[in-house]
């Protein structure tokens, strides 16, 4: 018998994962306390709306509870040392009861495409269901608490910065928002939105219904980054671990697999999503999977996605996600045109080299490819050419000037830019070669840069077999050095990057690599580097042995084991 | 839920009023689409099962189907109890699911309410019972 406090699991409560912290779980007066003890400079603060109002009209900024008092909630995380980072859904939130709607205006559950209702678990399987954001009710409530927080904010003169959070999940076809609907509700606005005059004319369906999500999305974005717009950073794609559809029915059974919640980890990172456990118990996540979460987002994604450009520098100091690919496409937009998944470039990538690829939102971007030029690693940049205008078309030239290799779906290209294209190829007397891989190719040199145009149109129309046999002998004309390892089935591999410090001369650059038994059975991996690499060192190293040979390593990994190498890389 | 038995959710696919399965849940987890799949193609797809689909269409589904009535849906069930060992089968359509869906607040409720609900397809080999599948299917 104890004669203290039963411990309970409130730390899972309080800090869900990746620094997440819910101030209203706790009382106001161990908020300082808490908080410095958790490691990391940063911490995460989603804005939970229910809490502030129960109606959508009154708000308790401390005026009842002082749990709701967010100036104190800054000041204690100065006094403890952290950063305070605000996240303000711009939707539905699933980590809360009724996805974060003030209870009285949770009355329309919302569905996803196939009609069916969200389905969430939380930690302790309660099931967190998700209402409607296309009810105008809950628009202009939204709006209020929006405007009522940017005045709170500003009078109280806060300082911490605010970035809005889109909440999703992720399934086959890539990240799916909350705020997707097609419930009543949404089919009563819709109705609206097809008689408007600009929409009387279009016919397809799945475009119109996709412009209106689009524009709903603008519209929650747009008020909340004007509302706190002195604070406000931008948005973040989120997916929630484990609240598909698929996932909340595997649930039902089990508390889900680690090797899936791992390897969705994964894809988001190269698809530009950024990554949450919130909804998973510890339990899940208290093996590989923490470990993953640890090192790929709190100790490396945090620093790339949060910190502000002036301090770049001081991003060295951290390791980078590596990637030799990056692939430029508007994201969230409507396919009207042919995407690099659908001709076979991401599958290709996924399968022969696995997380070496990030798919960039062209929009966000701007596709301004400086700081590609400033790098010292040659990427392969594949960039739509209708996605291209003058100064992103100048920006493009440029990078290939300076030995940037490029890959340029060149259909639907502005006329002008190809006539600038062309003239700039004659001008200049490029090398330029025609080859027919299954389509008709055309590559330009000039130095080490390289440059290759086609049609995705066509490639779009062949089979999987021949789109993975044109990117094969696409990509084996660029030059990059890498270690690869062959896919292992339940073994999980990431690599990350960061500048050879002082004491490393000799390299030009420190490669991480991290590799993950997310199985329930025994793996070993063998491994040959090649000249250009050294193992530097073995760490954080859980049930694992391993072997050394001269360039080569044999890694026998029990169930959940995990370790990092450090390679260093001479040019 | 009954330890042995699957839950499958079914939507309507077009406006011929097809029927296709969105999900269906084992014990173990979500069944995988290849097993699912392979009976699909056993004794639904070509043309003598009444259906214009061909293997090839159905790899980039996510749903298996069509099923042309509630009835091959059952007929479907029954060959996955078979093939999966289980005794039962409760399929839902998409209001069935959703209503218990909201009448549940967490998943202990949400696990009765499937247990005790939709359209039960029962696997006779292993309940025992000769019933009216048995008989028409085999």
């Amino acid at each position: 018998m104890t004669l203290t406090t039963p411990m309970t699991s409130d730390e899972d409560h309080i800090f869900p994962g990746e620094n997440w912290f819910f101030y209203w779980k706790i009382s106001s007066s161990l908020w300082k306390t808490r908080m410095s003890e958790i490691p990391g400079s940063k911490l995460f603060v989603p804005i939970n709306w229910s809490f502030h109002s129960e109606n959508g009209e009154m708000f308790d900024f401390s005026h009842q509870k002082p749990e709701t008092d967010l100036k104190r909630l800054e000041e204690c995380a100065q006094g403890a040392g952290k950063e305070l980072i605000f996240l303000m859904p711009t939707g539905p939130a699933p980590y809360l009861p009724n996805a974060g709607l003030p209870y009285l205006l949770a009355r329309n559950l919302s569905v996803d495409r196939d009609g069916l209702c969200y389905g969430i678990l939380n930690a302790d399987n309660k099931i967190h269901k998700v209402y409607s954001y296309f009810d105008q009710r809950v628009y202009k409530a939204y709006r209020r608490f929006c405007t009522y927080l940017g005045t709170y904010f500003s009078q109280n003169q806060m300082t911490s910065k605010i970035w809005g959070i889109e909440c999703g999940y992720l399934d086959a076809q890539g990240f799916v928002s909350f705020l997707e609907d097609r419930s009543p509700v949404f089919q009563e606005g819709f109705a609206q939105f097809k008689q408007l005059p600009e929409n009387l004319e279009k016919n397809n369906l799945e475009e119109q219904v996709w412009d209106f999500t689009k524009n709903m999305r603008e519209l929650y974005t747009t008020t909340a980054s004007h509302a706190l717009q002195n604070s406000w950073q931008g948005v973040v794609r989120t997916a929630f671990l484990g609240t598909s559809n698929r996932d909340f029915l595997e649930r039902i059974t089990n508390d889900g697999r680690v090797s899936k919640f791992a390897r969705d980890t994964l894809t988001m990172i190269c698809n530009h999503i950024y990554p949450s456990s919130a909804l998973l118990s510890m339990r899940t996540k208290k093996g590989v999977l923490g470990k993953i979460l640890d090192d790929l987002v709190n100790n490396t994604l945090v620093h790339a996605e949060f910190s502000e450009k002036k301090y770049e520098a001081s991003l060295d100091a951290h390791y980078r996600v590596l990637n030799f690919f990056e692939v430029y496409e508007a994201l969230e937009e409507y396919g009207q045109y042919e995407s690099w998944n659908d001709i076979g470039l991401i599958n290709f990538l996924s399968e022969k080299y696995p997380w070496l690829y990030k798919v960039c939102d062209s929009r966000v971007a701007q596709l301004n490819f400086q700081s590609q030029v400033e790098e010292e690693r040659t990427k392969i940049t594949f960039v739509h050419g209708h996605e291209l205008d003058k100064s992103s078309f100048l920006s493009l030239l440029k990078l290939f000037m300076s030995g940037g290799q490029i890959i340029i779906d060149s259909c639907n290209m502005d006329v002008a830019l190809k006539q600038k294209l062309e003239a700039f190829i004659l001008e200049n007397s490029l090398n330029r070669e025609k080859v027919n891989l299954h389509i008709q190719v055309e590559s330009v040199t000039l130095g080490e840069g390289k440059m290759i145009l086609f049609e995705a149109p066509k490639l779009a129309r062949l089979s999987l077999e021949k789109k993975n046999n044109f990117w094969e002998k696409i990509l084996i004309n660029f030059n990059f050095q890498h270690l690869l390892l062959p896919r292992t089935e339940g073994i999980e591999f990431f690599w990350r990057t960061k500048s050879a410090s002082g004491l490393d001369l000799r390299f030009t650059e420190i490669r991480r690599l991290g590799i993950y038994n997310t199985s329930s059975y025994k793996k070993v991996i063998k491994m040959e580097f090649p000249t250009q690499f050294a193992l530097m060192k073995l760490l954080d190293q859980t049930n694992v042995k391993y072997q050394t040979f001269p360039q080569g390593i044999e890694i026998e990994l029990m169930p959940e084991g995990s370790i990092s190498l450090d390679f260093g890389h001479y040019q | 839920m009954n330890e042995l038995g699957l839950i499958g959710v079914y939507s309507s696919l077009n406006e011929k009023q097809d029927f296709c399965l969105l999900h269906v849940l084992h014990k173990t987890g979500p069944i995988d689409w290849e097993v699912m799949r392979g009976i699909y193609n056993e004794h639904f797809l070509g043309k003598d099962a009444g259906s214009e689909v061909t293997v090839s269409d159905m790899q980039d589904q996510h749903f298996i189907g069509p099923f042309i009535d509630v009835a091959q849906l059952e007929k479907f069930g029954f060959h996955l109890c078979q093939q999966m060992n289980c005794q039962d089968m409760h399929l839902f359509s998409i209001a069935e699911y959703n209503s218990i869906f909201e009448r549940s607040q967490d998943l202990t409720t949400f696990k009765e309410g499937l247990s005790k609900g939709g359209l039960v397809v029962i696997n006779n080999d292993k309940s025992g019972k000769k019933g009216y599948f048995a008989k028409l299917f085999q």
